[in-house]
């Protein structure tokens, strides 16, 4: 009950017609990002963080979270269309997304797209309602130790989850907490790796760092090794809904995506890839249609993409209460309330409901949003893919510029942001994930600091850490989640032999 | 995207891969190993206080560097094995396409430019600039088209942002 009267004074806050409006802006400039290559929900929301800083807290958290769950939807329709998934998640939709469109029901599989996402969205939105303030009262009872224990349970399950194998994401990861660490020290106010540049005693901010990764790295690597031919869009035909068979299809697709991405996603597991993946199988081997998979499975879209909406209100389960992020995306949200001066976590649902519940309650009406941007519109959005590569390209590196250098109008904030893109491209030409890089640069900083309140509160023993039960069973299983797959790797490189 | 990679890794693996020096790997690697060398010389560098000593500010630095030697360190083993990595599949990139240095050389030099430029020329200036030489890297010809939708895009951003969000850029030579 106590729920439901929070959700519903959050409804009060993002139904005023200037929360509606940022819902808006958020969620179409995510189906925006979402459809275009070269830039995604994270880069957005970092290059939107030096333009929000003085605006409303809630209005900002609102746009971004409407960014983030639109891009997800986004990145559905080039991986139809066009067979390049604009979006890491939605690799496995162009599977059989895109054979579907091939064979002339490129509409039917938008369609079961889009409203799959939407169910799963809202069902996994009502989860996340219900789950989060059950975690909040568990979470009250974390101490410094804990904390640090679920932080570093996140840096190895997003290192050996993404990317090629366990140490690309080490190296990405320490790279990472490297970064974080430069800048004056926040408890003894010592300089560290500063060089003696004033500019460097804050740190290098992360929109730099993010922005640096990804557009710039990006823009590298593509110009580097730019392919000739742009893929074709294949167009959409005939009625953007589907028939009787495609409906009885998708409905239970839906369903079991939802239950499979809503808690695949609040585990620390790196955010929609896994879920998608397990979907796309589990979903094969269920079909009564099995010959079809490979061919245009109605199945193969509509499960993966519930998946990976479910998935996405799943992320904001850790972020929201333990103030834990498990994407990049997320991070990056993270950083967006850090700077507000919010920290989430368990604290945060009682000293700003209005904004914790705010902000859940935009999720319902961002997704209602999408599913109307989607379905009848998605014609207009397919036109973004006939914006020319050098165009594209010229306007990411303009507004990667622009974003950096207005965050203190310094030229020494871009020097840093082009050291950062070379690195950004090196990391793809060698084959290391960028995410846990972003991950441990923003949470680095939190985890160091609970490292050392744990050790101040234990008069410097580091038994702390393994002698409290629910820090060493975390402490377990972060080692489990590094070894587990690296046995199983041997395993069967052995038998192959 | 990381299974689907990691798939094809596992049927990959079974070929035994040729004993030859991976050598761009091999400089990366010497690249994340003097990255571990520089966190590891700064950690003392670092002031500490006595009252601080167990829990100071030098504990997670020093884990940093650590971890980037021994990552380094098994990067090199790889590459010194013929290890090489494969490059990143990402939409636009043909990755059996040798690297195209000329393009990226003219890139690295607009955005100098540009940095040159913005607080001397402005940011319309700057930017239109910058947008009509990566345009140009990314070999569009279309010398007038580029040009407009640059100075265009750019204007129309520096009044949404000085006018609308007051954001100081700078306004240069152009006085406004």
């Amino acid at each position: 009950m106590e729920t439901l009267s929070a959700l519903f004074e959050g409804f009060r806050v993002a139904l005023t017609p200037l929360n509606l409006l940022w819902a808006l802006v958020g969620v179409t400039l995510g189906t925006v990002v979402g459809i275009l290559p070269g830039i995604g929900p994270a880069l957005t929301v970092a290059l939107l963080l030096p333009v929000t800083y003085q605006l409303d807290p809630i209005g900002s958290l609102i746009m971004f979270a409407g960014i983030y769950y639109g891009g997800m939807y986004g990145g559905s329709t080039t991986s139809i269309l066009l067979n390049t998934p604009g979006e890491s998640a939605s690799v496995i939709t162009a599977l059989e997304g895109n054979k579907m469109a091939q064979r002339g029901r490129g509409a039917a599989a938008l369609a079961t797209a889009a409203i799959g996402s939407f169910v799963a969205g809202t069902l996994a939105t009502l989860a996340l309602t219900f789950v989060a303030p059950v975690m909040v009262t568990f979470a009250l009872r974390f101490g410094p130790a804990e904390y640090f224990a679920l932080m570093v349970l996140a840096f190895t399950a997003v290192t050996s989850v993404l990317g090629s194998s366990p140490l690309r994401g080490l190296t990405s990861l320490f790279f990472g907490l490297g970064l974080g660490v430069i800048g004056i020290d926040a408890q003894t106010g010592q300089a560290r790796y500063t060089l003696g540049i004033p500019e460097l005693f804050d740190g290098i901010s992360v929109v730099v760092v993010v922005v640096g990764l990804f557009a710039v790295g990006e823009t590298f690597y593509v110009l580097s090794r730019l392919s000739k031919s742009e893929g074709s869009v294949i167009a959409v035909k005939g009625s953007i809904w589907m028939n009787h068979n495609e409906w009885k299809r998708s409905w239970p697709a839906w369903l079991r995506g939802t239950f499979l991405g809503f808690p695949l996603g609040t585990l620390p597991a790196g955010g929609a890839e896994i879920p998608t993946f397990l979907s796309y199988m589990l979903e094969k081997r269920l079909s009564k249609h099995k010959e079809e998979f490979g061919n245009g499975a109605i199945e193969g879209v509509a499960g993966p993409e519930a998946a990976n909406n479910a998935a996405a209100a799943g992320v904001l389960v850790p972020l929201l209460t333990l103030g834990l992020p498990t994407s990049a995306t997320a991070a990056i949200i993270l950083a967006a309330f850090q700077q507000f001066g919010l920290q989430p976590g368990p604290t945060l649902f009682q000293t700003s409901p209005e904004l914790v519940w705010g902000l859940i309650a935009s999720l319902y009406v961002g997704n209602t949003m999408l599913l109307v941007l989607n379905l009848p519109l998605v014609g207009l959005w397919v036109r973004l893919l006939t914006i020319p590569r050098p165009l594209l390209y010229g306007g990411i590196l303009l507004f990667a510029t622009l974003g950096v250098y207005s965050l203190n109008g310094s030229t020494f904030d871009l020097v840093t942001l082009y050291l950062i893109g070379v690195v950004g491209y090196l990391m793809r030409r060698f084959d290391f994930p960028v995410a846990p890089a972003i991950i441990a640069m923003i949470l680095g900083p939190l985890a160091e600091q609970q490292f050392r309140r744990a050790l101040a509160i234990s008069q410097g023993d580091y038994s702390t850490f393994i002698t409290r039960p629910l820090s060493a069973s975390l402490f377990i299983i972060a080692l489990a989640v590094i070894f587990i797959p690296l046995i199983a790797r041997w395993v069967a490189k052995r038998r192959m032999r | 995207m990381a299974d689907a990679k990691i798939c094809v890794r596992h049927i990959f693996m079974a070929k035994p891969s040729t004993p030859r020096v991976a050598v761009a790997d091999l400089i990366f690697s010497l690249g994340v190993l003097a990255l571990g060398v520089f966190f590891l010389v700064g950690v003392f560098n670092i002031r500490v206080l006595p009252s601080y000593a167990n829990i100071g500010p030098r504990f997670f630095p020093f884990v940093v560097s650590l971890g980037l030697l021994l990552c380094g360190f098994i990067l090199l083993v790889r590459a010194l094995t013929g290890k090489a990595a494969q490059l990143q599949q990402e939409e636009n990139v043909d990755v059996t396409a040798k690297p195209n240095w000329r393009s990226l050389a003219f890139l690295a030099g607009f955005l100098l430019l540009h940095l040159f430029l913005i607080e001397r020329a402005g940011f319309i200036v700057a930017s239109s600039l910058l947008f009509w030489g990566v345009s140009y890297s990314f070999g569009s010809r279309r010398y007038w088209r580029d040009g407009i939708v640059a100075v265009l895009l750019s204007a129309l951003v520096y009044f949404v942002f000085t006018r609308f969000l007051n954001l100081n850029l700078p306004e240069g030579i152009l006085g406004f």
